[in-house]
């Protein structure tokens, strides 16, 4: 099995039970007719990294990465890339639309979004570390560990990600369009660690494969 | 002096508009991310020398510095004063005209996000008011990507102001907005709206924009408008940068003063340096005529239906009469049942829906326009609002997404100066009905006379033709054979006397009679043959589906008869494996396999030999029950345990049905309330409890999501709630859970509480005051089974 629908099943709850072949189908279209509907968009920046009084920062910014998991996740890492990525609303119209009909497409597509808007992100990362020509140590976004959320109105400001991707915030921190991730990645420090090597990690402890007794693809 | 109208200046004249502010402001040293309307009391001197730069570049129009002066993103601060000084650094810098920007809210609105039209419309109004009453001379809507959105800008910039108003949507490469409206959706709907200019800004460059805006000019009657950035905006060392030079920027934006643009100006990344080039090279250049095309269209947010050359079918489903379940699922405030319906009907093909909710104990204009405003989003079909209530109509018209059809105008004078007035200010196409004082008139040519009166007094109230559908009106052949032919020859003589569109419902024909789909059919071939441009008829029946298919086929309006071939093609192909598994498969099977399909079949052959309650108790719930602990122990995953539960909920509905109809009940297990708390707009996991637990037997209230505490707390007191299940996608909103369970205790209701959701715990669901953690759907309907036995 292609490991895009491996993934797509892993977020409906897949651990090793056999698929049958109505459900196989039915993730193939959603896969589809999701990568279809969606609209993937991105936009990042650049700073260097400064380090302050109260926290780390993104030089020039009033942006403050209150904590301590940002601060080990960007440890010997000069340059920090500030990414935000959207399926657009046409993802959540679907999922919404056939939540009337069809509640398991409905289910099913999301699960497609999850995987498409990590794809996406993935992308995104190897755009900055190719521009910055320096290697990524791994994305990580507010609400991980003690990096708050309360970041991601002030995140989504800087890269004015409201007029060039269309990904709004709501007072309760929800992103909108609801595929959508905001995350910081640190550039020039050590290297983003294989797959698996949970130990070495930025997202240690924090990590929903880690709860789930995984390791991420 | 009173300095002359904009629109006046610009009759004989290219209007230029100023360039970037916040490409500007960000060179003078403004931090990313900070607001730049805070510039405009902290540091006035330097938005006025952004100003005088445009000024000196020979911008005739300058733009304040007022994009998100609202109070969503000023909080605190006083909207008016920052929109004041920003008019105040206008007019400072010596600008002919001062335009308002008025700039999105920066958070979407429903169904979308969290922002109802009316708050936005609430928001739109404070800033425009204040811009008025600082002096500006015109109002920019711009950057809009949400059609919708812009509504609430336009009406609030109308209402509230006698201000020029011109808006400008933002289009992405794909040629359509964020949110999905094309460029020719957002003219039709602007246009209809009552803007004085219409366009493009933001997003791309002059050249990419050259498409849409193609569009915009074929169809707009008002100047259109276009301020491109500075090029497509690209990434480089980390930092976005517009490369289109003044040069070749002010290339392309004359190429499009050629075809017809009369309003240009720039966005992001251009400078003074871009204007001023732009003013040398418009310089001499006079409007170029343009001859809009006139069609007759509606519009969602994200689509238009013209229906010149195009039949048209009108869902008439979403309409309580004669409908018992409809009646009911209004009564009981069900909207869930009519956005089946509605989703049902398109797609099945129906091109516009037609939604009616009178019923006489409603309050129709709060009902229509909650059911336009749901059905809107789960639709991307144009809607077509149906009241006898001119108040009502408002409502609906008010609130809807996209220029709409009304239904109905007739030639009454009371009819006339009430609908014809809304329909001006909101645009919409309108139904007119071929009736007066006098009734209907027996005689085809004395109902093309009050379609000639409707058409004639449409025009005096600035409504254009082009927007009028008659309808002829069709009565019952079996009490009045000899009027079909009066209907039909009036629609002949509407067509070819007055060259309007018409409308007929075509389902009154067969009243009375037996096998009225047939009569329906046969009625509405003639109706078509007869030149009819819109049909209101029921699109599930496939009867008329064959109908309007073959006439689009033989009307040469389905090319190549590829959408006629496709349909057939898919029709023969499934339907007799079907039936051959269902007989072969145990009721038990299919709920275990979760085979929608066959539920239904199945369900109805085993009620010609077991009782409803027995198809329950002894067949769903112990299938269920089993379907349910294969999921436990991990042999199955939950899109399985979903399939298995829409089985049932199919076999579920054959059951209702046979109860209503037999009028044999059954007690209910007990009642749920369920709902996705305040703040949490992302529902889906509740939908997956409530199908289960309806599964059982149980009776849900869904409030839906993002649903204030007070709503819960009423509720759980008006209907006597006992146990309530709650869901909370982020760890923000947790909080809100538990203010909810605060409220409802406070307030001394003895309800239990259930709680799931993706970051809750046992921990969080201690935290929140709940009595019971369901860690998966499964788990809520053990809760309910285990509390709903301890009771009885």
């Amino acid at each position: 099995m292609d490991r895009t629908k491996t993934e797509v099943l892993r977020y409906l709850g897949r651990r090793r039970q056999a698929v049958p072949a109505e459900l196989d189908a039915l993730v193939e279209s959603c896969m589809a007719l999701m990568r279809e509907t969606a609209a993937p968009r991105h936009v990042w920046r650049t700073f260097d990294v400064e380090d302050r009084a109260d926290g780390l920062a993104p030089a020039g910014t009033e942006l403050m990465l209150p904590g301590q998991d940002i601060r080990r996740c960007l440890t010997g890492c000069r340059r920090v890339a500030l990414l935000a990525a959207t399926l657009g609303v046409g993802a959540d119209t679907l999922i919404r639309r056939w939540e009337h009909t069809d509640l398991t497409r409905a289910l099913v597509l999301d699960a497609c979004a999850t995987q498409l808007i990590e794809e996406v992100c993935d992308e995104a990362e190897r755009a900055v570390e190719a521009d910055a020509d320096m290697k990524s140590a791994g994305r990580f976004s507010p609400g991980y560990g003690d990096l708050p959320l309360t970041l991601q109105p002030g995140f989504l400001a800087v890269l004015d990600a409201g007029r060039r991707i269309g990904l709004t915030c709501t007072e309760s921190l929800i992103l909108l369009p609801r595929k959508s991730v905001t995350a910081l990645i640190g550039l020039g420090g050590r290297a983003r660690p294989a797959a698996g090597r949970c130990e070495s990690c930025a997202a240690r402890g924090v990590c929903d494969f880690a709860k789930r007794g995984e390791v991420c693809p | 002096m009173t300095p002359p109208d904009v629109r006046a200046w610009m009759r004989d004249r290219i209007l230029l508009f100023d360039g970037a502010m916040g490409t500007m402001l960000q060179q003078r040293g403004l931090t990313p991310g900070a607001l730049p309307e805070l510039l405009n009391i902290e540091a006035p001197e330097v938005v006025t020398g952004v100003h005088e730069a445009y000024v000196e570049a020979g911008a005739d129009v300058i733009t304040a510095n007022t994009f998100q002066a609202h109070e969503l993103k000023l909080g605190a601060a006083s909207v008016e004063a920052v929109v004041a000084a920003g008019v105040g650094c206008a007019r400072a810098a010596g600008a002919r005209f001062v335009a308002l920007d008025v700039g999105p809210l920066g958070q979407l609105l429903a169904p979308m996000g969290p922002v109802g039209f009316e708050r936005a419309y609430e928001v739109f109004r404070r800033q425009v008011r204040a811009g008025a009453a600082a002096g500006a001379d015109l109002i920019l809507i711009e950057t809009m990507s949400d059609p919708y959105e812009a509504k609430a800008a336009v009406l609030a910039a109308r209402e509230n102001t006698d201000l020029p108003v011109f808006c400008s949507m933002t289009f992405q490469e794909d040629g359509r907005t964020f949110v999905g409206c094309d460029p020719l959706t957002a003219t039709v709907l602007l246009q209809g709206l009552g803007v004085d200019a219409l366009g493009v800004n933001c997003s791309l460059g002059p050249a990419l924009l050259a498409p849409v805006v193609e569009t915009m000019l074929t169809y707009a009657r008002e100047p259109v408008l276009v301020q491109a950035n500075a090029g497509l905006p690209v990434i480089r060392d980390g930092q976005t940068v517009y490369e289109t030079g003044p040069e070749a920027y002010a290339d392309e934006v004359v190429k499009l003063v050629r075809r017809g643009v009369r309003i240009v100006g720039g966005c992001c990344g251009t400078t003074p340096a871009y204007i001023r080039l732009l003013r040398a090279r418009i310089e001499g250049l006079a409007p170029v005529a343009v001859t809009p095309r006139r069609v007759t269209a509606c519009t969602s947010g994200t689509r238009t239906v013209i229906l010149n050359g195009a039949t048209t079918a009108i869902g008439e489903r979403l309409n309580p009469t004669g409908k018992k379940k409809m009646q009911a699922a209004l009564r009981a405030g069900d909207v869930g049942y009519l956005l089946g319906e509605a989703v049902a009907q398109a797609q099945a093909g129906a091109d516009v829906l037609d939604v009616n909710v009178s019923l006489p104990e409603l309050d129709e204009p709060a009902v229509l326009a909650k059911v336009v405003r749901e059905v809107q989003g789960v639709t991307d079909v144009p809607l077509q609002i149906d009241s006898a209530d001119p108040a009502a109509l408002e409502a609906g018209l008010r609130v809807y997404n996209g220029k709409p059809i009304v239904n109905s105008v007739n030639g009454k004078r009371t009819a006339m100066e009430a609908v014809f007035p809304l329909v001006k200010k909101y645009g919409a196409l309108l139904v007119c009905l071929t009736l007066d004082e006098e009734g209907i008139p027996p005689t085809a040519a004395a109902r093309v006379d009050i379609a000639r009166r409707l058409r004639d007094e449409a025009r005096r109230y600035g409504v254009p033709e082009e927007d009028l559908l008659i309808d002829c009106l069709v009565l019952t052949v079996s009490a009045q054979q000899a009027q079909v032919q009066e209907t039909l020859a009036a629609v002949r003589g509407v067509k070819a006397e007055l060259g309007l569109h018409t409308v007929l419902g075509v389902s009154n024909v067969s009243f009375g009679l037996p096998e009225r789909e047939a009569v329906n059919a046969g009625f509405l071939a003639a109706a078509l043959g007869a030149g009819l441009d819109a049909a209101i008829l029921n699109p599930l029946s496939a009867r008329y589906r064959e109908v309007l298919d073959v006439f689009r086929v033989l009307n040469n309006e389905d090319k190549g008869a590829a959408h006629y071939i496709e349909t057939r093609a898919a029709r023969t192909k499934d339907a007799p494996a079907a039936s051959a598994e269902a007989r072969v498969l145990s009721l038990a099977e299919i709920i275990a396999q979760g085979r929608r399909d066959l539920a239904a079949g199945a369900v109805r052959a085993r009620l010609e030999a077991v009782s409803p309650l027995d198809i329950i108790d002894r067949e769903f719930i112990p299938a269920l029950d089993e379907v349910g602990r294969r999921f436990e122990s991990g042999e199955i995953f939950l899109p399985q345990l979903m399939q298995s539960a829409q089985a049932v909920q199919e076999g579920f509905a054959v059951i209702k049905d046979h109860m209503t109809r037999t009028g044999c009940g059954r007690e209910s297990r007990g009642k749920i309330l369920l709902a996705t708390v305040q703040g949490d707009i992302h529902d889906i996991g509740k939908n997956i409890v409530r199908m289960l637990l309806e599964n059982y037997g149980y009776d849900v209230v869904d409030l839906g999501k993002d649903v204030p505490i007070r709503t819960v707390v009423d509720t759980i007191r008006a209907q006597g709630i006992r146990l309530a299940g709650l869901s909370a996608l982020m760890t923000t909103t947790v909080k809100s859970m538990k203010d909810t369970i605060a409220a409802v205790r406070a307030a001394g209701l003895p309800c239990t509480f259930m709680v799931g959701g993706a970051v809750l715990s046992p921990d969080y669901a201690d935290f929140v005051g709940a009595d019971h953690y369901a860690k998966d759907a499964m788990e809520s309907v053990a809760i309910a089974n285990e509390y709903f036995s301890a009771k009885s």
